[in-house]
């Protein structure tokens, strides 16, 4: 019965902030990328980075979570399904990709310095807190209206 | 060996139905026409075993290329494909030199059993 | 027989048919004495039929039946194409689209054509010909005209007295299809044994109503019984065969009312195979990125000039060019296969609207990539809607001011250069700027300071989403309803649109297109650090921008190029680059869309290059300025700029 309940988490750092995903949203975990920049747009938005001959466009999650990034972070992507969208989230450091009874993740509460409303639980991993980030609710303002067959147009007044 | 045969009809529609009958029973397609005229050339070029005909076709009618293909090989198997209410033009048909006919909506044994009876 | 893999086949193919029946109609009514349109009406319906009855869509066929049931009677009848005619066939064919649709769709038995069938046959009823006494049908010979019996008369006996031979009676199975049709084959059979003599009822009436399979005739053969069975018996469909009958079965047989045999004609349009968009869509992503690894191998190349790998590398270069330019061609597609469908909708509204109008259509046979093609219909039924609604003028009101009062509307493509410039132009009443500048000034778009309207603001007035919805411009009511989708929509596919109109002489738009939508040729530039690609057929030329004299339009900076002003575009500013040192002489890129031009000054140009256009997510806030990205031989996202944004 436990098992069919349980949800695996991927858990990375973002600045000194331990955060968690669904792992069911996240596609791949991959090492950091040269970016190009995509001008006019957010500064939470790093650019385009090629993923095996496909663009994706990488958001910052220390911009988005507002933490400064940590010198001994080697950087990482995660790339993430939003909607029927896929983004890439630069993290810090990825930690660990684990199941977890649904039953150990508290429902939202409110962690010191992280807007509420990105927030889908609270898990607990060797004593240590983390938090699920709504990865929807963080990452699809930043998308623009436009979907499907107007990916590339980027006119959007 | 198998048989060869050309099929022609200017619907794909029509040829592809009328090609998978025949492939799955055995024969080989090996050309397809969708014209009249077409179906001259590749029968000239092809030498098949078998050449299915439509009747109604763009450029060159199905009766007229039978009669331009038994013109010169009065030994072609020619398996006339009509619709109801063309009997006339299977006749007329048939005078041409053509050895059979199947009738649409096809039913693929009718059409086998016609196959059979063309090649004898 | 598992027939729902013919069911995508049947949709496709039914509807390029009933396209065609559309175009035809069309034809037929400007040339009522046309035979040809006639003749590819019949085929076409005849096809549906033969097609929709193998899919056991019964009431379609039935339908697609009694159409071509009229048209067989219209044609033999030699009956004028009568708007009455015309417009019930234009009937017939949508309800025949709607039942192709509903059967495709799985519900051909909640097809319900209504009253149609009822109202075909009753004008097959009046366009046929009076039932001919000896109609004399075609392929038959004139002098022997079916015998005039009828049923109560008895039959003449044959007299088997004088003919050598044996008699011999044969039954065809009466559920056997086209029962005359089997006898003359039999009969075939027979005379391939010998001399067949005393057939009757005769072989010239096999084919009439009536017919039950039944004939007997007289062979002499020197070959036994068992073998004449056995001959015959091959002809398929035979209940019996009776050697040495004594007595001949005679059916009652009458001659026919009307029956005329379809005879063929020719017509264009053939000679191609259909293949599966998404089978051609995945083959260009594939050569994309052969594309994308063959301009890496050609950089590693680089690293041993003269080596075996530049050799290997400059050899893989070419297949891969040639394979590509290969699949660009399959996927060229005639613009016909969108603009079949425009005749029609033209026609009906002008109809509906009461105007009159000669439409054209000119550069069918321009091809265009399939792609690019499908997204087009809309835009463009959009503009000549727009055209027959609002541009052009009621017959009375262009008699008044001494123009014909058919107006004329032309669709037109061309190719121009590496793009293909497709055209919507009518000869009405152009656009009352004065109005359209009241109402952009009302509105904000423009500040009060502008005065002229000019072709391109205009453009730019019209192409604002939902511009004109908002409250009716007299004479142009609608005018902008939708332009921003068009714009968009051709946009999105690196082209760009142009107005021209001029008042009491007509509009006309154009829109510019890519040839393909894949493959890209540009210009890279530099500017900081960062790279931007441009499309080159758009780069009219290139120019050494710090050495040219400058000016001033209305503040806006400008270089004078042999004459003519143009606005200067600098993209450091514009894409808000800071990085990178400005050299001292900085090229500029002259661009060109349509007549509008600017110059665009770069840090440095790093060569021309072909590159696959791939999608990318743009975020919020992305500056307007990008038709797509690629990925560079280096492996980097590149970003490709607008053309049409930048001047």
């Amino acid at each position: 019965m436990a098992d069919s309940q349980a949800v695996r988490v991927v858990v990375f750092q973002v600045g000194n902030l331990a955060c968690g995903m669904l792992a069911s949203r996240a596609r791949e975990i991959l090492a950091p990328l040269p970016t190009t920049r995509i001008p006019g747009a957010p500064d939470t938005v790093i650019g385009l980075v090629n993923v095996r001959g496909t663009l994706l466009t990488v958001v910052d999650a220390h911009r988005l979570l507002d933490r400064a990034p940590l010198p001994e972070h080697e950087g990482a992507l995660l790339v993430v399904d939003v909607g029927t969208r896929r983004l890439g989230l630069a993290v810090g450091r990825v930690d660990d990709l684990f199941e977890i009874p649904a039953g150990q993740l508290e429902a939202r509460e409110a962690l010191p310095g992280v807007d509420v409303r990105l927030v889908k639980a609270v898990g607990r991993r060797d004593g240590r807190h983390f938090v699920v980030l709504d990865t929807e609710a963080l990452l699809a303002p930043l998308l623009s209206a436009a979907a499907g067959g107007d990916r590339f147009n980027s006119r959007t007044s | 060996m198998s048989h060869t045969v050309l099929v022609c009809d200017d619907a794909i529609f029509m040829r592809t139905m009328i090609s998978d009958i025949l492939t799955q029973a055995g024969f080989e397609v090996v050309g397809e026409a969708e014209t009249g005229v077409q179906a001259v050339e590749k029968f000239r070029q092809l030498k098949p075993d078998l050449v299915t005909m439509d009747i109604v076709m763009p450029d060159m009618g199905g009766i007229d290329a039978v009669r331009e293909i038994c013109r010169e090989s009065p030994d072609a198997k020619i398996l006339m494909c009509s619709a109801m209410g063309q009997q006339a033009l299977v006749v007329e048909a048939i005078q041409a030199g053509a050895k059979d006919f199947v009738v649409k909506p096809f039913q693929p044994s009718r059409v086998l059993e016609a196959v059979q009876r063309v090649l004898g | 027989m598992d027939l729902n893999k013919y069911a995508a086949l049947f949709l496709a193919e039914s509807r390029e048919h009933l396209t065609t029946c559309n175009r035809l109609l069309l034809d037929w009514e400007r040339e009522p004495g046309s035979t040809e349109a006639v003749a590819g009406l019949f085929r076409a319906i005849h096809s549906l039929k033969g097609m929709a009855a193998t899919m056991g869509y019964g009431r379609l066929a039935d339908l697609a039946h009694r159409t071509e049931h009229l048209l067989d009677a219209v044609r033999a009848g030699r009956a004028p194409a009568g708007a009455g005619v015309v417009d019930l066939l234009l009937k017939a064919i949508d309800a025949l689209e709607r039942g192709v649709d509903e059967a495709a769709a799985g519900a051909d038995g909640g097809f319900d054509p209504g009253d149609l069938p009822a109202a075909l046959e009753a004008a097959a009823a009046a366009a046929a010909p009076t039932p001919a006494k000896g109609a004399v049908r075609k392929g038959k010979k004139a002098a022997e005209p079916p015998a005039p019996v009828s049923a109560a008369a008895p039959l003449p006996m044959p007299d088997f007295g004088e003919e050598a031979g044996r008699v011999v009676r044969v039954e065809i199975r009466p559920d056997a299809p086209l029962l005359g049709a089997r006898a003359h084959l039999a009969l075939r059979r027979a005379e391939q044994l010998g001399k067949v003599t005393g057939v009757m009822p005769p072989a010239a009436n096999f084919d009439v109503q009536g017919f039950d399979g039944r004939f007997t005739f007289r062979l002499d053969a020197p070959v036994g019984e068992s073998q004449i069975i056995a001959a015959i018996e091959a002809a398929g469909e035979i209940a019996s065969v009776a050697v040495d009958a004594d007595t001949v079965q005679t059916a009652e047989w009458r001659i026919p009312s009307a029956a005329v045999p379809a005879a063929a004609a020719p017509s264009a349009r053939s000679g191609q195979i259909r293949v599966d968009r998404r089978r051609l869509d995945a083959l260009m992503s594939q050569v994309g990125e052969l594309v994308v690894a063959r301009n890496r191998l050609l950089e590693l190349a680089q690293l041993d000039p003269g080596g075996e790998l530049e050799a290997l590398g400059a050899r893989i270069s070419r297949l891969v060019s040639d394979l590509q330019a290969e699949i660009i061609e399959a996927r060229m597609t005639p613009v016909w296969q969108v603009f079949d469908r425009f005749p029609r909708a033209v026609r009906d509204l002008a109809r509906h609207l009461g105007k009159q109008i000669r439409f054209e259509m000119e550069g069918e046979g321009i091809e265009l990539d399939r792609a690019i093609l499908d997204e087009l219909g809309d835009p463009l039924l959009h503009l000549l809607r727009n055209a027959v609604d609002h541009g052009l003028e009621p017959p009375d009101e262009r008699q008044r001011h001494g123009k014909p009062p058919e107006g004329r509307l032309v669709l037109s493509a061309a190719r121009e250069h590496s793009s293909v410039a497709i055209r919507i132009q009518d000869d009405g009443r152009g656009i009352d700027r004065r109005a359209i500048l009241a109402k952009a000034k009302r509105e904000g778009v423009v500040g009060p300071e502008v005065e002229i309207l000019t072709d391109d603001l205009l453009l730019k007035v019209l192409g604002r989403p939902g511009f004109s919805t908002a409250e009716r411009v007299s004479s142009v009511s609608g005018r902008g309803v939708g332009i921003d989708v068009v714009l968009t929509k051709v946009r999105a596919h690196g082209g760009a649109v142009e107005i021209a109109s001029t008042p009491g002489q007509g509009t006309t738009f154009t829109l510019r297109l890519p040839l393909t939508l894949a493959i890209l040729r540009v210009l890279t530039a530099r500017v900081g650090t960062e790279r931007y690609l441009l499309p080159l057929s758009y780069v009219a030329e290139t120019v050494e921008f710090d050495v040219q004299p400058r000016t001033d339009v209305k503040g806006r900076e400008a270089i004078v190029l042999r004459e003519r002003v143009i606005p200067i575009v600098h993209l450091r500013a514009l894409l808000g680059v800071d990085g990178g040192e400005v050299p001292p002489r900085r090229p500029g890129l002259v661009l060109e869309v349509g007549d509008r031009r600017s110059a665009v000054v770069v840090d440095s140009l790093m060569g021309q290059q072909e590159v696959v256009v791939e999608p990318f997510d743009a975020p919020k806030g992305t500056a307007p300025l990008f038709s797509g990205a690629t990925i560079l031989a280096d492996g980097t996202p590149a970003l490709i700029l607008d053309a049409a944004a930048l001047v």
